[in-house]
């Protein structure tokens, strides 16, 4: 059951700006090691997501994820990038799937509780 | 592209170099000390985007509200003086756009600053895509439309120019082989033949056959025929005069005509015969004994068939391979000759004429097959 968090494509924002506080905001830790970065995520399933970013990340980089979907608050999801497609703009969109099946239990229940209301 | 962007930064440092980065990104950048000398300048600089450094007096949250307050659809960059993602993601949700971290480069503020002002696009450009794609639609409906009246044009024309024309055909064999006489009707053309006695009315167009009336008693060796009545010479020297009814009942007889006349044709006012063996032309009183007026010598070399209009006789001679145009007072004088390309044909032998509205119609025996054709009258 995915839920978008804006429309799919970050340009999009632009057609729908009065909805761009929709567009979840993401901190994006790449490793232990360096300051985290954030984005956006602009599509969110159980299983998958897709986040906007203008810091470069490789292909097949394993992220880990904290967001806020309505109550609930998620920390660390693990994920992996499955795809980067840089836009005119250099901006990133990211096409991730998630690792932890343990993980998109809660996300799926949020998604679920948010689609209720 | 409308360029203008506000700066609100109160460093004079900060200043010199975002001022260097945004010149270098074509940005027209508009620089205030604070949010109060921002949003008194804000109406009339009207700028696309507002760049916030972060962690100056107010905070960058109250400056986010009161600027969204002013303008809720502007897009806000607070310029990070570190690597902050969580309080990134907080001004985010306060309703930043995005956040640019230090230290800040043109690399950095590029992907930004472009985001921004395509953000800052009015609702206008978002309907103008919308426009532009169905302006697209009907521009190529348009190249299509013309493309195709094009092509159908040009294979119009093409078929027109090059395709060969369909010629009517001006020569027909015919299914019995003895023609004799030729009689042209409104729309079809009726034809004798003494072998197997009979009259086929053929279709002018394609000269299919319409209607056959045999003749048991007579052996047809012309035919002539008027407005009400169609004349039939036999092979016995009588020529009938018969109603054009579907069954051509005989009208009247003559007597026997020595020699047996073989061609036959009614100018109107008067009845002409011809023997193609001695070459005489006899003119004739229309009656229904058709008696004779007077005898003339074909001045051609061999006359092989002859007919009327009312102007001229016709006469397919053989020897001069024409056809000969004579004057209905004096046949004795040949007043021009028309070579006929179907002479070509050494056997042909041409043994019914007819003429009518300026076409003369032929028929004759070609070997073991039989034709009918026209030409159009000499002028």
């Amino acid at each position: 059951m995915p839920v978008k968090t804006g429309t799919k494509r970050w340009p999009s924002i632009k057609m729908n700006r009065n909805k761009a506080d929709h567009f979840i905001p993401v901190v994006i830790k790449t490793s232990l090691d360096l300051p985290p970065l954030w984005g956006r995520l602009s599509f969110l399933s159980p299983d998958e997501a897709e986040l906007v970013s203008h810091f470069e990340l490789p292909e097949g980089r394993v992220v880990a994820l904290t967001f806020e979907l309505g109550r609930a608050a998620f920390e660390d999801i693990r994920a992996r990038i499955k795809k980067a497609l840089r836009d005119s703009d250099g901006y990133y969109n990211y096409s991730l799937s998630f690792l932890d099946p343990a993980q998109s239990g809660p996300i799926k229940s949020a998604i679920a509780e948010g689609s209720a209301r | 592209m409308f360029n203008t962007i506000q700066i609100i930064c109160a460093s004079e440092k900060n200043r010199t170099i975002l001022r260097g980065i945004f010149k270098t990104l074509g940005a027209d950048a508009v620089f205030s000390n604070d949010l109060n000398d921002a949003l008194s300048v804000f109406e009339k600089a009207r700028p696309a985007a507002v760049f916030i450094v972060d962690g100056e007096e107010p905070p960058a949250e109250i400056q986010l509200r009161e600027l969204r307050r002013v303008a809720p659809f502007i897009p806000v960059i607070p310029l990070l003086k570190r690597r902050d993602a969580t309080r990134a993601v907080g001004l985010m949700k306060a309703g930043a756009l995005d956040c640019a971290q230090s230290p800040w480069t043109e690399e950095e503020l590029r992907p930004l600053y472009r985001k921004a002002l395509k953000l800052s696009g009015t609702v206008i450009e978002l309907d103008s895509s919308a426009l532009k794609r169905r302006r697209r639609a009907l521009t190529l409906l348009l190249a299509a439309f013309f493309a195709f009246t094009g092509f159908a044009g040009g294979l119009y024309y093409g078929f027109n120019k090059y395709s060969p024309v369909a010629r009517q055909p001006h020569s027909f064999y015919l299914p019995y082989s003895h023609p004799t006489g030729l009689v042209i009707k409104k729309d079809s053309v009726v034809i004798s033949d003494w072998y197997s006695q009979g009259l086929y009315e053929h279709n002018t167009n394609n000269f299919g056959i319409k209607k056959v009336t045999s003749l048991a008693e007579v052996t047809p060796v012309a035919m002539a025929a008027s407005q009400d009545a169609l004349w039939l010479a036999g092979a016995n020297g009588v020529i009938e005069k018969r109603l054009l009814d579907a069954r051509y009942s005989v009208a009247s007889k003559t007597a026997v005509f020595k020699p047996t006349p073989d061609s036959v044709c009614f100018d109107g006012l008067y009845f002409w015969t011809a023997d193609s063996r001695t070459g005489t032309i006899t003119k004739r009183m229309p009656d229904d004994a058709l008696g004779m007026i007077r005898n003339f010598k074909y001045p051609g070399r061999k006359l092989s068939a002859l007919t009327c209009d009312t102007r001229f006789l016709w006469v397919a001679d053989s020897g001069l391979r024409g056809l000969a145009k004579l004057s209905l007072d004096d046949p004795e004088r040949i007043i021009s000759v028309t070579e006929l390309d179907v002479y070509a044909s050494k056997t042909l032998k041409i043994t019914a004429m007819a003429s009518k509205n300026g076409t003369i119609w032929f028929a004759g025996e070609d070997g073991d097959k039989a034709l009918a054709f026209y030409k159009d009258e000499p002028k």
